[in-house]
């Protein structure tokens, strides 16, 4: 995929226990990633702040460390051009998440373009065939709720096994369910692949995979029936978490 | 109360020069005040290195950059006044976005200040007065006539000026010249003319400098 002008920008997108880490790692280990980045929120948090725990910090330094998150994705496509790029994030609400995603991702196809354009004429190059442009993908996980307290087990086990190193939010089913009745799915900027991760046989895993893997190669491995079937169980399964 | 200092104008024109001056100032004159200095040349090194290899849009991305961190010192580490070097080149690319990132600057401190009271006293977010934070702006427009700038160039070029300054070669500094549009639409500045260096005539820009900012009254 190097040597080409797509970059590739996938967000691992959906609520805590969802999958999201596991389906990036997963994805980041491939041969034909092995190039790929990820900025991780974390990352920019202890930037920002260091040790300071995520529930010591306001909701107004959170909406900043989303824009600094935005902000250090745009100037890694900029500026290190990396063939892949691999983030994992809630991606909220429409307006105040997905929304400034999406014009970033704008912004940043404007950059390179323009740098593009304006190198070719500072070393007197032809302009480009085929301009670098950003190939956004997002991928919506989810799961039913008698997963999510089966997720909530295993974390509550490993932490008492590893404890928490990373001071990141320890969630607990209060999180979960406060997410869920702030998200806002389906999203309108984009068009997700939706991927219901409950099934955790090695057959249900496999054809995740393989959808994963078409998806980010550029295709949309499900047609339009499947992919409304999907979106409406992701809305129902929101809509029974915030009845509880 | 929260201050901004800007230096504006040309490469060569004396920005960095007045800015660490200024920081200097406070630092002695105010020195319980958290004060930190930002120049346009910092995320130039850390990104870009020589700036005559920049292209245009390099050169707005770097003025994004800058306008994050002047964002981050008053939103994350609640600096006090931020000293900041930055051309400015652009009415609608450069001087209306830094007025717009002030404006939600602003806006991001109100609502920390009001989350921070609502969990100290334990009340809800809605019983805590929205009150708005005021960033003084004082800005400089820095100039001096061309013979000046060729002459600041020619040492830099010889490694004779360290103010740190990033313009080396004519070519760029003719570009910037072309490209510039004067402050005026967006804030009050105070325009500086550098070409006379003498030590009279840096004291008395000194003066000049040193009322405007130290008396600053809050801006509407």
């Amino acid at each position: 995929m190097e040597g080409n002008n797509r970059l590739l920008v996938v967000v691992f997108s959906g609520l805590v226990f969802s999958g999201k880490s596991f389906f990036r790692n997963w994805a980041m280990g491939l041969s034909e990633f092995q190039n790929a980045q990820t900025v991780a929120m974390d990352d920019i948090r202890k930037l920002l702040w260091g040790n300071k725990s995520d529930t010591d910090i306001t909701k107004t330094e959170h909406i900043f460390k989303n824009e600094a998150t935005r902000f250090e994705v745009k100037r890694r496509l900029i500026i290190e051009r990396p063939p892949a790029m691999f983030l994992e994030s809630v991606m909220l609400t429409r307006e105040a998440h997905q929304k400034p995603f999406v014009e970033m991702i704008d912004s940043a196809n404007w950059y390179l373009q323009t740098i593009e354009k304006e190198e070719a004429n500072r070393d007197d190059l032809p302009p480009s065939k085929q301009s670098i442009k950003i190939d956004f993908r997002c991928i919506y996980l989810y799961c039913n709720l008698e997963t999510v307290r089966r997720r909530i087990q295993y974390r509550l086990r490993e932490l008492e096994v590893s404890g928490n190193k990373s001071n990141a939010s320890v969630f607990d089913s209060e999180g979960f369910l406060r997410g869920a009745k702030q998200i806002e799915i389906p999203p309108v900027h984009y068009t997700p692949l939706y991927i219901n991760t409950s099934d955790e046989s090695p057959h249900a895993l496999e054809k995740q995979r393989q959808e994963i893997l078409l998806f980010l190669r550029g295709e949309m491995p499900i047609g339009t029936e499947e992919h409304q079937r999907r979106s409406d169980e992701a809305v129902m399964i929101l809509n029974q978490a915030c009845k509880l | 109360m929260k201050q901004v200092v800007l230096f504006c104008g040309l490469g060569t024109s004396g920005k960095d020069f007045w800015a660490n001056k200024v920081a200097e100032i406070y630092r002695s004159e105010r020195p319980s005040q958290k004060v930190v200095f930002i120049g346009i040349s910092q995320a130039r090194k850390q990104y870009w290195g020589k700036s005559e290899d920049m292209t245009d849009a390099d050169h707005l991305l770097k003025n994004e950059i800058t306008l994050l961190e002047i964002k981050k010192q008053f939103i994350i580490n609640g600096v006090d006044v931020v000293i900041a070097n930055m051309t400015m080149l652009t009415q609608s690319a450069h001087q209306l976005p830094f007025m717009r990132m002030i404006s939600e600057t602003e806006l991001l401190m109100c609502r920390k200040l009001r989350e921070q009271k609502a969990r100290q006293s334990r009340i809800p977010l809605e019983a805590i007065e929205f009150k708005l934070v005021n960033i003084n702006l004082s800005v400089f427009w820095m100039t001096c006539d061309e013979a000046t700038s060729i002459k600041r160039l020619t040492s830099r070029r010889k490694g004779l000026d360290q103010t740190g300054g990033g313009l080396v070669t004519i070519s760029e500094f003719r570009k910037g010249q072309h490209g510039f549009e004067p402050p005026g639409n967006y804030y009050p500045f105070v325009k500086i003319d550098t070409s006379d260096e003498s030590p009279q005539a840096d004291f008395a820009r000194e003066q000049v400098i040193r009322s405007y900012i130290l008396t600053r009254k809050r801006r509407q």
